[in-house]
């Protein structure tokens, strides 16, 4: 059996269990993640500056530089909580949360681990950012967010339906917390960038959503033998290849980020990284179970439209007006009733599309 | 038919051309000196951003007082009077705008290449209000009335050879300061900075010239500074600093190599992936990734993006997402060969779903976008730009782009040679 033979014949609806179990799992390890970061460091996420403002200072030395020491420092000018690291490049980075840092501190503290370690300053990276401005990027970030996933749920429910609008949000934020969780196991640091991985990442997710619901919606046009649940298995195994490459190929350019760029670019290329993942993962194992279980496995809603349109043409005088279809043989009726339908709109479209 | 795709081919090749040389001018721009570039040059040369050609960036915020109200014509003089300031610092390239959306009453500030926060925050920040009150505290002129102020050293022989600021009033001061230094003689007039007393001289005769020194035990490069000032005109609104940033020059030159590398490592694997998978038509869809590639840095560069460090990675991720749409076409075609139809119905069913599955996904991140521009700072509104600019170019290249050289290049006889679609 070939790969894709393979794919083709898996029963994944079938395990939805054990799909939701392993999202569980990872989304509880992150929130046991978060509160542990709660305990340790008094807030659940590793903020950077950007959100809780604050400055960082990072100054490369010709003399390897003592972080005991640039602590005592950054101590002595007024700063007594201030992180102190040492990194590749006898550099030294220091930062001081939360709170508003006055120029003249920043000088002297510059000046100060010049006369031990003499600076470079051509590679002197500072960044100094009010408080006030970090909550009020916190909360607009919030709002965007907010205001794209409403968009969303507006958007599929009018493209689709209601259902299948409320499944892909639902994916969405299981990618969400899941992408959250993982920064907050990890302790990476999170700054403005961020808003924009969270965008990319929801952009994933819908994407990759929309490409299993419209062949669910393609085919519940012309199949009505099998259950919805059948139908459903059928469409994701079957666009599972195309799901799995459009990943693949946004994963290797955040790796190739990862790999080359800064550690500015890294953050958000692995924050990109997780959430790609899970939204791979939620489109095809988490919103097509959740779409199952809106709907029922048994397309009750089909079933009882079939039946009218059964009816309908049982009564000679209506089916008339339904044209064409009532020439069909009994046994062929329903299917060519509804297949007729979408496909004099197909027609339309592609003509369309040739102007 | 033929002749369609002929034309549109030829439509094509005109905006590959087109934006490829665009990219190489501004490339070749970029490391030249400005001064060489001529206007089309000067026009695109890439806008990079501080955190990659270094320097010292500012965002100030006008805040209301009791006094006055901030007001969009206030940002106004208040951005021309800092972008008088800051040539007076000698910067080529200084950047001072407004920002737009809900952040309108900041101005952001870069001096690239500057290495001096403080020097530029004194000279940027303060308000500069020159006012001359008379013994009983009523302003009777200000500093808008200066049209030049320089730094001398005193003549006068009980302060001599200090540095002191000699300004020189417009028509309307001189008039003024006539008229007040005729009334006031034998009393004292006071010269104050920003409500701090300078010096309060006592009026011996009118002074009509409208000429004038102010003293105030000013060092050399203070009173250099404050003429600085008194020339640019004072603030209007208070601004207060609430992000600062300084960036060594040789960090971003350092990064921005490492991330074009980490691009064209992103772009090779994507393309041979796209090959093994797809044979053939992976091919056509690396094609297609090359006129995507020129054709989102020509637009970045013809509309002055300004590009920062997440802009750039935000522009390597589109990358991968670019094919996506390729993908997604390529598979549908696949499942419709197997069906045993026509390779022009094929390439139809193929490109027909995957025009609506982009236009889903693409709306809303363009809408992500939109929103993230609106909230966002100025950071995350470059990164909004690319990601806009990413979004746009990728759906062209995707859809018409990679169909085009589908419908031309992928021959009737592939039908029956699987290499060519990658079984």
């Amino acid at each position: 059996m070939s790969f894709r033979d393979r794919i083709a014949n898996w029963d994944i609806l079938g395990h939805t269990k054990l799909w939701f179990s392993i999202s569980t799992t990872i989304i509880l390890i992150g929130l046991i993640a978060m509160g542990v970061n709660w305990v340790k460091f008094g807030s659940p996420l590793n903020l950077g500056i950007d959100f809780r403002g604050g400055s960082v200072i990072t100054l490369a030395c010709q003399n390897t530089p003592d972080s005991q020491k640039v602590r005592d420092i950054v101590a002595s000018v007024g700063y007594k909580d201030a992180i102190v690291q040492e990194a590749q490049g006898n550099k030294v980075i220091i930062k001081i949360n939360a709170t508003s840092v006055s120029t003249d501190d920043i000088t002297k503290i510059v000046n100060e681990v010049d006369k031990l370690y003499k600076v470079n300053k051509d590679a002197t990276q500072i960044t100094s950012i009010a408080p006030v401005i970090g909550s009020e990027l916190m909360r607009n970030g919030a709002i965007a967010l907010l205001l794209a996933l409403l968009f969303v749920l507006f958007y599929i429910s009018i493209r689709f339906e209601f259902k299948i609008a409320a499944a892909t949000v639902l994916a969405l934020f299981h990618d969400i917390i899941v992408t959250l969780g993982m920064l907050a196991l990890f302790r990476i640091e999170i700054n403005a960038p961020f808003i924009g991985a969270f965008l990319a990442i929801i952009t994933y997710s819908v994407e990759d959503t929309v490409v299993v619901m419209d062949r669910i919606r393609e085919k519940l046009k012309f199949k009505l033998r099998e259950s919805f649940r059948e139908l459903v298995n059928k469409s994701i195994t079957e666009v599972w290849v195309r799901s799995m490459n459009t990943s693949i190929t946004t994963l290797f350019s955040s790796l190739a980020l990862v790999i080359f760029a800064g550690t500015a670019l890294r953050d958000f290329s692995m924050t990109f990284f997780f959430g790609l993942f899970s939204g791979t993962y939620s489109s095809i194992y988490i919103a097509s179970p959740l779409l199952v279980l809106f709907r029922g496995e048994t397309l009750k809603e089909e079933i009882s439209k079939k039946e009218s349109v059964v009816k309908v043409l049982e009564e000679p005088k209506e089916s008339a007006l339904e044209g064409p279809s009532q020439e069909a043989v009994t046994s062929e009726v329903n299917e060519e009733a509804k297949a007729s339908k979408p496909k004099s709109k197909k027609k339309r479209k592609t003509s369309k599309k040739r102007k | 038919m033929k002749k369609r795709l002929l034309v549109w081919f030829i439509i094509f090749l005109i905006v590959f051309g087109l934006a490829v040389y665009i990219d190489y001018t501004a490339i070749t721009a970029s490391s030249k000196p400005l001064e060489t570039l001529n206007k089309f040059e000067s026009y695109i040369v890439p806008r990079f951003g501080l955190d990659v050609k270094g320097g010292v960036r500012f965002v100030l915020e006008a805040v209301d007082t009791p006094e006055v109200k901030v007001t969009p014509e206030a940002m106004q003089t208040a951005i021309s009077v800092i972008q008088k300031r800051v040539n007076a610092l000698g910067i080529s390239e200084a950047i001072v705008v407004q920002e737009k959306g809900a952040n309108w009453k900041r101005i952001d500030v870069e001096l690239p290449g500057w290495k001096d926060p403080e020097k530029a925050k004194e000279l940027i920040g303060q308000t500069a209000l020159l006012q001359f009150k008379t013994e009983d505290g009523t302003v009777v002129l200000t500093g808008a009335h200066i049209k030049s102020a320089t730094l001398e050293f005193s003549k006068d022989p009980a302060t001599l050879g200090r540095p002191v600021i000699a300004f020189q009033l417009d028509a309307e001061g001189t008039k003024i300061f006539a008229d007040v230094t005729q009334k006031n003689i034998g009393k004292t007039i006071s010269i104050y900075l920003d409500n701090k007393l300078l010096m309060a001289p006592v009026v011996k005769s009118a002074i009509t010239e409208g000429q004038g020194v102010i003293e105030g035990n000013f060092t050399k490069e203070e009173a250099a500074n404050y003429a600085a000032l008194l020339r640019s005109g004072a603030l209007p609104v208070k601004l207060n600093f609430i992000q600062e940033e300084v960036v060594g020059p040789s960090l971003g030159s350092y990064t921005i190599r490492m991330a074009v590398i980490g691009g064209i490592v992103a772009f090779i694997v994507i393309a041979l992936y796209m090959i093994i998978f797809y044979g053939y038509l992976g091919l056509l869809s690396a094609l297609s990734l090359v006129f995507y590639v020129s054709l989102e840095l020509a637009v970045l560069f013809l509309i002055h993006a300004t590009l920062s460090l997440p802009a750039i990675g935000g522009a390597i991720l589109s990358l991968g997402m670019a094919v996506d749409i390729n993908v997604i076409v390529f598979e549908r075609m696949k499942e419709e060969l197997k069906l045993g139809k026509t390779l022009k119905s094929i390439i139809n069913a193929g490109f027909a779903n995957a025009l609506r599955t982009v236009i889903d996904s693409n709306l809303t991140v363009l809408v992500g976008a939109a929103i993230l521009f609106y909230f966002g700072t100025t950071v995350i509104k470059g990164f909004a730009v690319t990601t806009t600019i990413g979004i746009l170019s990728g759906f062209i290249s995707g859809v018409f782009v990679t169909r085009l050289l589908v419908e031309l290049f992928l021959p009737q006889t592939s039908l029956k040679k699987p290499w060519m679609w990658g079984i």
